[in-house]
């Protein structure tokens, strides 16, 4: 029967005992890392946020009711937060928003930000410069399930809340029971599952639907008065003040789409609420653009800085040449014949080239 | 009636090639994309052996025909049948030439019905003599030559050696045309049998030699039943064997990436090159019934034998093994992966102190304000976010596709 020795075993057993202290620790880690992560994301909606603790909850199902295109333009600004909110959170990680259902699609040009931010700055308003921002587009996936095959609409939405590279989903959940739901409140532990829920067949229906989802959400649409509109476009206002264009004029103007939000029920909150609180909700997105400029933009400023660099050190090294060669013609005996010039007589082209003139002041190459 | 294929062939002739012969192979591989007939000749390379000469002829006698040392490369495509699919000779000469200068190799290029044709034609080219890629209201960007200009070339547009050349131009004959004309029978018993031959291939009425490159050795996951078997449980085993097998095999075929000159790509420090499938053959034999033929796209190249199973699981459910008491079942399982791609990398998962470090030299601690104050987020399994999410979206894609099929899932149009 062999044996080892003490000394081997003990090393042994300190190698294996710090192999899993790093490897708990780095459990640990992880699961430190998720606890700090905040659970809200912040809707912008200040009512709305300071009801539910600092925003909607970052994981779980959260149904929305209301008429589809009222309510796929509610979505889209929350997917934005969502994105938002997982780069500043998850940084570098790119997760992705997915699109599940013809339904819950959105336009295009919803899914860039940021549009109207250049005219934001415009007469005289101190905005800095922002350039539209189309993180969301580059990473939406839109889903194609078969039109009434509830049963692989359920499918897609698990298989896609389940996956980690997404951070959102924005669903079509029309016609889901109690079951469905609390499946899909199951899969979305680390995932916003947004579900619209479609319009009610009768007044307050949907308070009888059955539902396992996290919250209840009611996207209404309304109408803001018209001036409200002066309040984005600094030009406009200050021609009204100067009275410039009239009332009559600016009521010509076709309104922002507002809607209303209101949040019906919320249950895993620590404050549970049940009455109603509602926000307005304009398409302010539009006109907040990213800071950063676009790949094309800031290669050419990086060029543009370095060709600046370039041409100054250039110029320094030639003047300090030209110095050199003055003062070396001071130093020397004047030769008989020799042309005089002076440096005024030089013309400088755009490209900082020193052209020497002769005495016809032509120049001489 | 039978189909009809026409004959169509692609000359490239590389004039000034000084590379080693591994890249010119490589290349080979690389137009085995357009067809799988590729022939390859180089002077190093013994690709095409000239035909013998006659002992009876004196001037060969003592410098027998050979491929001189100055006689570019030659890759021949025989396009035949692969047309079609490609989207006809004159894209498919615009991709190759696309190809080679974005690789930044010098190139000559020849089409023409004939082998022997089209590699005159790109000699030619290559010669600098009717460079027909100028724009031409009948042939535009089309390099090939007709008869006339043909026989306006020079004898060295006939790959033949140094010693014959120099001969016809003792009497005089420098172009293509000006020896066709003369009696074949004074030229072979002059110059021997190969000017002739070459006359013919150059016309069309012979083929040029043609040894066609071996293809690579494909990456192949294979599970053979000793008889039949119709029991579903034995099939996915067997299935799922062959998985790891594929698996096994992409990881055993090297995990380097190389240059297009064949080199070692050196990888970030920390990270692996590893191969993975994107595009899976799937082959099922079966005893007594139609074999089942498919293929399975990958978002992303994966070889995680867990997620292929994944995919492959349902297709192999929904076939049908046949009935044992018949005779029928599964004989044969072949996986095939036709074309392999380079996994997602990045700075691989690191933990412990060593993560920490990582962690917080790459700056991915930030400060965040959330709820009631600042938090300091330190993420520890943040090395290699971007790489983690595209797998995982990839595999999320081959899920979708699998069960909607290919247009289920899409990108927002720009």
């Amino acid at each position: 029967m062999g044996y080892s020795l003490p000394s081997e075993g003990t090393e042994q057993r300190r190698a294996v005992r710090a192999a899993l202290a790093e490897r708990i620790g780095t459990l640990e880690g992880r699961a430190q890392a998720m606890t700090e992560r905040p659970m809200h994301i912040a809707t912008g909606w200040t009512a709305i946020d300071a009801a539910l603790g600092g925003g909607i909850a970052r994981a779980g199902l959260h149904e929305w009711w209301g008429a589809l295109p009222e309510v796929r333009a509610v979505l889209v600004q929350l997917a934005w937060n969502a994105l938002l909110h997982d780069d500043r959170h998850r940084v570098g990680a790119h997760r992705h928003v997915v699109w599940v259902g013809r339904a819950a699609w959105p336009s295009a040009d919803a899914l860039v930000r940021g549009m109207r931010a250049p005219i934001a700055g415009m007469f005289g308003q101190r905005i800095p410069r922002t350039w539209p921002d189309a993180r969301l587009h580059d990473r939406s996936l839109m889903v194609d399930v078969p039109a009434h095959d509830t049963g692989a609409r359920l499918w897609a939405i698990e298989q896609a809340v389940r996956c980690p590279g997404i951070c959102a989903v924005i669903a079509d959940g029309r016609g889901f029971d109690l079951a469905a739901t609390r499946r899909l409140q199951l899969a979305a532990s680390d995932t916003c599952l947004l579900c619209m829920r479609g319009t009610e067949h009768r007044t307050d229906a949907r308070r009888s639907v059955l539902t396992a989802g996290a919250t209840r959400w009611l996207v209404e649409r309304t109408e803001r008065p018209t001036h409200v509109i002066t309040d984005r476009v600094p030009w406009l206002r200050t021609m009204q003040e100067r009275g410039v264009v009239g009332a009559e004029l600016i009521s010509r103007i076709p309104p922002e789409p507002t809607w209303r939000v209101t949040i019906e029920r919320s249950k895993g909150t620590s404050m549970h609420i049940s009455s109603e609180c509602s926000a307005h909700v304009a398409q302010s997105w539009q006109w907040q653009g990213t800071a950063e400029a676009p790949a094309p933009e800031a290669a050419a400023a990086r060029r543009r800085a370095k060709r600046g660099e370039r041409l100054i050190a250039d110029h320094a090294a030639r003047s300090a040449l030209e110095l050199r060669a003055l003062k070396d013609i001071d130093n020397a005996e004047p030769t008989a014949g020799a042309i005089t010039r002076s440096r005024s007589h030089d013309r400088v082209t755009s490209r900082g080239t020193r052209w020497a003139r002769g005495n016809d002041g032509r120049g001489v190459a | 009636m039978p189909p009809t294929v026409i004959p169509w062939f692609i000359a490239i002739v590389l004039p000034g090639w000084s590379r080693p012969q591994e890249t010119l192979t490589r290349m080979a591989m690389w137009c085995m994309r357009f067809t799988p007939r590729v022939h390859l000749e180089h002077v190093g390379c013994t690709g095409v052996v000239p035909s013998t000469p006659s002992a009876s002829t004196a001037l060969l006698s003592s410098s027998p025909p050979s491929m001189p040392t100055s006689m570019p490369p030659l890759i021949l495509l025989d396009v035949s049948g692969c047309l079609r699919v490609n989207g006809g000779a004159r894209r498919v000469v615009g991709r190759i030439a696309r190809g080679l200068t974005r690789r930044g190799i010098v190139h000559a290029l020849g089409s023409a019905p004939s082998s022997g044709q089209a590699v005159v034609q790109a000699m030619g080219v290559g010669l600098g003599y009717g460079n027909s890629y100028a724009p031409h209201p009948s042939r535009p960007h089309h390099p090939s030559l007709d008869i006339a200009e043909l026989e306006q070339l020079p004898f060295q547009c006939l790959r033949i050696s140094d010693a014959i050349c120099a001969a016809l131009r003792e009497v005089n004959l420098t172009r293509i045309g000006e020896a066709r004309v003369i009696a074949r029978s004074a030229l072979t018993d002059r110059y021997g049998p190969e000017l002739g031959e070459r006359l013919d291939m150059a016309f069309g009425l012979r083929p040029w030699p043609f040894r066609a490159v071996a293809p690579p050795v494909p990456v192949v996951g294979e599970f053979v039943f000793a008889s039949p078997c119709a029991q579903q449980e034995a099939v996915e085993l067997a299935c799922i064997q062959a998985v790891e097998m594929l698996c096994a095999a992409i990881e055993s075929s090297g995990d380097v990436v190389r240059n297009e000159d064949g080199s070692v790509r050196i990888s970030r420090i920390g990270c692996t090159n590893g191969r993975g499938v994107r595009t899976l053959a799937v082959r099922v034999e079966r005893a007594r019934l139609a074999t089942v033929i498919g293929t399975i796209h990958f978002g992303e190249a994966t070889r995680d034998p867990r997620h292929l199973w994944s995919i492959l699981r349902p297709r192999i459910q929904r076939m049908h093994l046949g009935e044992h008491e018949l005779g029928e079942g599964i004989e044969r399982i072949l996986l095939t992966a036709t074309r392999v791609g380079r996994c997602r990398g990045g700075t691989p998962f690191l933990g412990g102190a060593v993560g920490m470090a990582a962690t917080n030299t790459s700056g991915s601690s930030v400060s965040v304000m959330a709820g009631e104050g600042v938090h300091r987020i330190s993420i520890h399994s943040g090395n290699d976010h971007h790489a983690a999410t595209q797998r995982a979206i990839g595999e999320l894609v081959d899920q979708l596709h699998a069960r909607l099929g290919q247009g289920g899932v899409r990108r927002a149009d720009a």
